[in-house]
């Protein structure tokens, strides 16, 4: 590992870099400044959204042909935008990034290497998104240019997920497909519904892949694409995938079903475990409920923990607490919002409180003003603005939806932007050359 | 960590359901409900079922007797349910229901066996080795044959240090900041004294003198196979000993991270002790190795460390995740020159407790464990770190390796020894003690 210029904390009396949340921004900070050499510290309250997100990545879900070209020029005129504040070598530099640590962990994401446009994914209900990479399974069902027929694969009795349901949908998005459900080869639970977790572990083992490929094989005849619900295999999915692929004939892919997500699982599962062999410390369960300030910078991050706060020192802290949805930002029914663990500034919407954020306007097609409003505001470097203006910390960074600017709902670049913005704040926080 | 909020009701323990999304964040998580049909996970059992415990009602389903209650789901959740707790104290109310049977209450009482079996350590270490013996007690009592019992040391830690103290006596420190109180467990106590020691031995080289008030059973084990009545009792009888050292402000201190488990948590979010006696002792009683890691940052803990060569794994057992401390005992042996401690990826070891020891949850138990084991044998390593006394057992019986107690490296470092006790990692190295604390 690199030397690294800021590894001035004497060991044992704190880490390097403290990361708190583990979501995809927090992990993938850790991941980042792991690499860079700095010894880290994850500290998280649970695990993080992707979880239950269907675990492929939007960068810009509304481009037409080229994603990052649109990012830029979106960029270009939304100098308050997140992308904007990363700029733009930091997004691409952080999708690579992510792409590198998940390949290494057997996680490929896949993209639309050769023209850079988004996929074409269908979800569980047959409509089309438009995320610019995803797990190799979702990948493989990329529907750009294709007519049908697609065959969709479902379990009889497994509540989940209903092929039936997408019919419909994908035909009137031009795409020919037809349904089947199959009996599973085995259903260990007996008495209980299985969830995805546990259709996801028989998906590991080689014999039931075999079977469940047995049953498809008779219906998959002409089909150019067969989707199954996203639970192809917990601890090896490229194996499963290839295996039952080659099985049944067709290219297999998998369609995000009911949470938890096992792409988020599969992926939270190979980050802690790369993390952990590369000593850095993953400690989920508790949350950190105050930063301790002194001339400028943050000391030190108490966690509530049994019986006393425990405090954990760092020479830099990279906030990646999630928005409004994540417990990053907190509100009261005044409609005031506020960070909670350095009481960073958040502009408070003008209005009728919070009840004025709900009813048609919350889920509105343009977006409430509330979502762009409801995080932290920060300069080129990742540091959260002050009252002043200036960076409120010297030491500590935001990244990922904690961040002011943009719309997690309706924006299509929510995981674009954790990517883009871990990127950029472990390159100032660790003071890295490009 | 109920005292930080003001909204305190909706976070005692059973009201946490209520901030479940269903998620299943917490199932996806969970050792035992991918290992067995008998144990829908920890969502079913404990937030969702929930709704269907009324006060005075029975209990609604059974198979949360197959939770071990290692804690996983509540750490992972990010709602802040106390998915764990709700699953105890349901399983309370079951035994409260049906009452004990008999292997559970014996499963309970290690604390008796341990002060029982001490004077016949012979004959109950070969009570305990003996396969056929075993077997029986198997068929009869369903205690698991394969369970890793520990062995009697034929003495017990406070018969030690009474000895010690008497021939020995240390000086009253000036001031209460340099005092610590030592909370040593029943395992330490009748199985395995010389980590005790090994502890002692630490706290005096830093230069604080020890106190060793009398203690009980932390109650954890009658805790986790439902019997509250005998475990708030042991939790009492502890409290009231602990709680005048802990209004002076001095450190109590525990080399099971499991028992600190309790003191810290269980007695308050589990147990439902929420007197400002129970919440004081909590506040003022740490893990050893995070006690340690406290002392670093403070810069009172020496650094006259010797080098040990060599790596070696660590497990964080799952109680000791249920701190919120981190991973102190890596922190600590991180400053040992030569030393790389690397932590094993894996939820628990499976015994959680007791659970392990159940005949008909053996086989789980040993699944769950096994993600250590290949751990370990892919590393080759012949001897595995681990801050709680059941888990090195467990460790010990999945994998063939050796387990030691994180104290064991630092009082190795630092050259100290008991008794000529070294640890089984250094054991073959040749002695190079550079002090002997005097007496020993």
């Amino acid at each position: 590992m690199p030397e690294n210029p800021r590894a001035n904390i004497p060991p044992g009396a704190g880490t390097d870099v403290i990361v708190i949340g583990a979501g995809l921004a927090g992990l993938m900070a850790a991941a980042q400044a792991t690499q860079a050499g700095a010894r880290v510290r994850v500290i998280a309250n649970g695990w993080g959204q992707q979880i239950v997100s269907p675990g492929w990545i939007s960068v810009c879900d509304r481009a037409d042909d080229d994603v990052i070209a649109e990012v830029r020029g979106y960029a270009a005129i939304h100098p308050d935008h997140p992308y904007a504040l990363a700029e733009d070598d930091a997004m691409v530099r952080g999708i690579e990034a992510f792409r590198n640590v998940a390949q290494q962990n057997g996680q490929p994401y896949d993209m639309r290497d050769k023209d850079g446009h988004n996929l074409r994914l269908m979800t569980a209900l047959g409509a089309i998104q438009r995320p610019m990479l995803a797990p190799r399974g979702m990948a493989n069902g990329d529907l750009t240019g294709v007519g049908g027929p697609v065959l969709l694969v479902g379990f009889t009795g497994w509540r989940d997920f209903f092929p039936a349901l997408a019919i419909d949908n994908l035909r009137a998005a031009g795409v020919e497909a037809r349904a089947v459900c199959i009996d599973l080869p085995a259903n260990p639970s007996g008495t209980w519904d299985l969830w995805p977790g546990d259709v996801a572990r028989l998906f590991d083992g080689a014999d039931f892949r075999a079977a469940v490929s047995g049953r498809i094989k008779p219906h998959a005849k002409g089909a150019v694409k067969v989707g199954l619900p996203a639970v192809l295999g917990l601890e090896n999915p490229v194996e499963a995938l290839a295996d039952l692929s080659e099985q049944i004939g067709a290219p297999v892919f998998e369609i995000p079903t009911l949470p938890p997500s096992m792409a988020g699982v599969r992926l939270s599962n190979a980050l802690r475990r790369w993390l952990m062999r590369h000593r850095a410390r993953v400690q989920v369960g508790h949350p950190v409920v105050r930063g301790v300030v002194a001339n400028g910078r943050c000391t030190h991050v108490e966690v509530g923990a049994l019986g006393h706060t425990n405090p954990f020192y760092a020479d830099q802290f990279i906030l990646a607490t999630g928005g409004l949805y994540n417990g990053g930002i907190l509100s009261d029914e005044t409609g005031r919002l506020w960070e909670p663990l350095f009481d960073l500034p958040v502009a408070t919407p003008p209005g009728d409180g919070r009840e004025g954020w709900y009813g048609e306007r919350l889920l509105q097609e343009r977006g409430h003003p509330i979502h762009r409003l409801a995080g932290l505001r920060a300069n080129k470097q990742m540091q959260p603005l002050g009252q002043d203006g200036g960076p409120a910390l010297e030491n500590v960074y935001a990244v990922g939806h904690l961040l002011a600017g943009f719309n997690p709902l309706t924006d299509g670049c929510a995981e674009g932007i954790a990517l883009a913005t871990a990127y950029k704040a472990v390159q100032t926080a660790l003071q890295l050359d490009e | 960590m109920t005292h930080h909020n003001p909204l305190h009701l909706i976070e005692e323990t059973p009201f946490t359901a209520d901030h479940c999304l269903k998620c299943n964040i917490c199932t996806s998580a969970c050792p035992v409900a991918p290992l067995t049909p008998l144990f829908p996970g920890p969502k079913t059992v404990g937030p969702q079922a929930q709704r269907l415990r009324e006060p005075g009602e029975p209990s609604p389903d059974h198979s949360i007797d197959y939770c071990s209650g290692c804690g996983i789901c509540t750490l992972v959740c990010p709602h802040g349910v106390k998915v764990m707790e709700i699953n105890t104290q349901a399983k309370a109310r079951m035994t409260e229901t049906h009452g004990m049977s008999p292997r559970n209450w014996f499963l309970s009482r290690n604390e008796l066996w341990g002060r029982l079996g001490t004077p016949f350590a012979p004959l109950a270490n070969f009570a305990v080795r003996n396969r056929l013996l075993r077997l029986i007690v198997e068929k009869v009592f369903k205690v698991s044959a394969r369970g890793p019992l520990p062995g009697w040391a034929g003495y017990t830690f406070r018969g030690w240090w009474k000895k010690q103290a008497k021939r020995f006596p240390r000086p009253e420190p000036e001031s209460d900041a340099n005092r610590v109180v030592y909370f040593h467990g029943c395992s330490t106590n009748t199985y395995e004294p010389h980590i005790g020691k090994l502890a002692v031995a630490v706290l005096e080289h830093i230069g604080l003198h020890v106190e060793i008030p009398p203690q009980t059973c932390c109650g954890l084990p009658a805790q986790s196979n439902g019997d509250f009545k005998a475990a708030r009792r042991y939790a009492r009888t502890n409290i009231d000993s602990l709680v005048e050292y802990a209004r002076r402000g001095i450190p109590i201190v525990g080399t099971s991270a499991s028992c600190m488990t309790a003191i810290k948590g269980d007695y308050q979010h589990v147990l439902g002790l929420e007197d400002e006696d129970a919440r004081l002792v909590a506040e003022n009683t740490y893990d050893f190795m995070e006690f340690l890691d406290k002392l670093h940052r403070e810069g009172r803990l020496p650094a006259d460390f010797q080098p040990i060569e060599r790596e070696l794994p660590y497990h964080a057992p799952c109680q000791l995740k249920a701190h919120g401390m981190g991973r102190p005992a890596l922190d600590v042996l991180d400053l040992i020159p030569g030393l790389h401690a690397w932590e094993i990826d894996a939820d628990c070891c499976g015994i959680a407790g007791t659970y392990g020891y159940k005949a008909e949850k053996r086989d789980i138990a040993e699944a769950v464990g096994w993600p250590i084991a290949q751990q370990v044998y892919d590393a080759g390593a012949d001897t595995v770190i681990c801050d709680t006394e059941t888990c090195r057992w467990q460790i010990t019986s999945l994998t063939g390796a050796k387990t030691i107690h994180p104290v064991e490296l630092v009082a190795q470092a630092y050259g100290l020894s008991v008794d000529g006790y070294r640890p089984p990692v250094v054991a073959a190295a040749p002695p190079k003690d550079k002090e002997t604390v005097p007496g020993w």
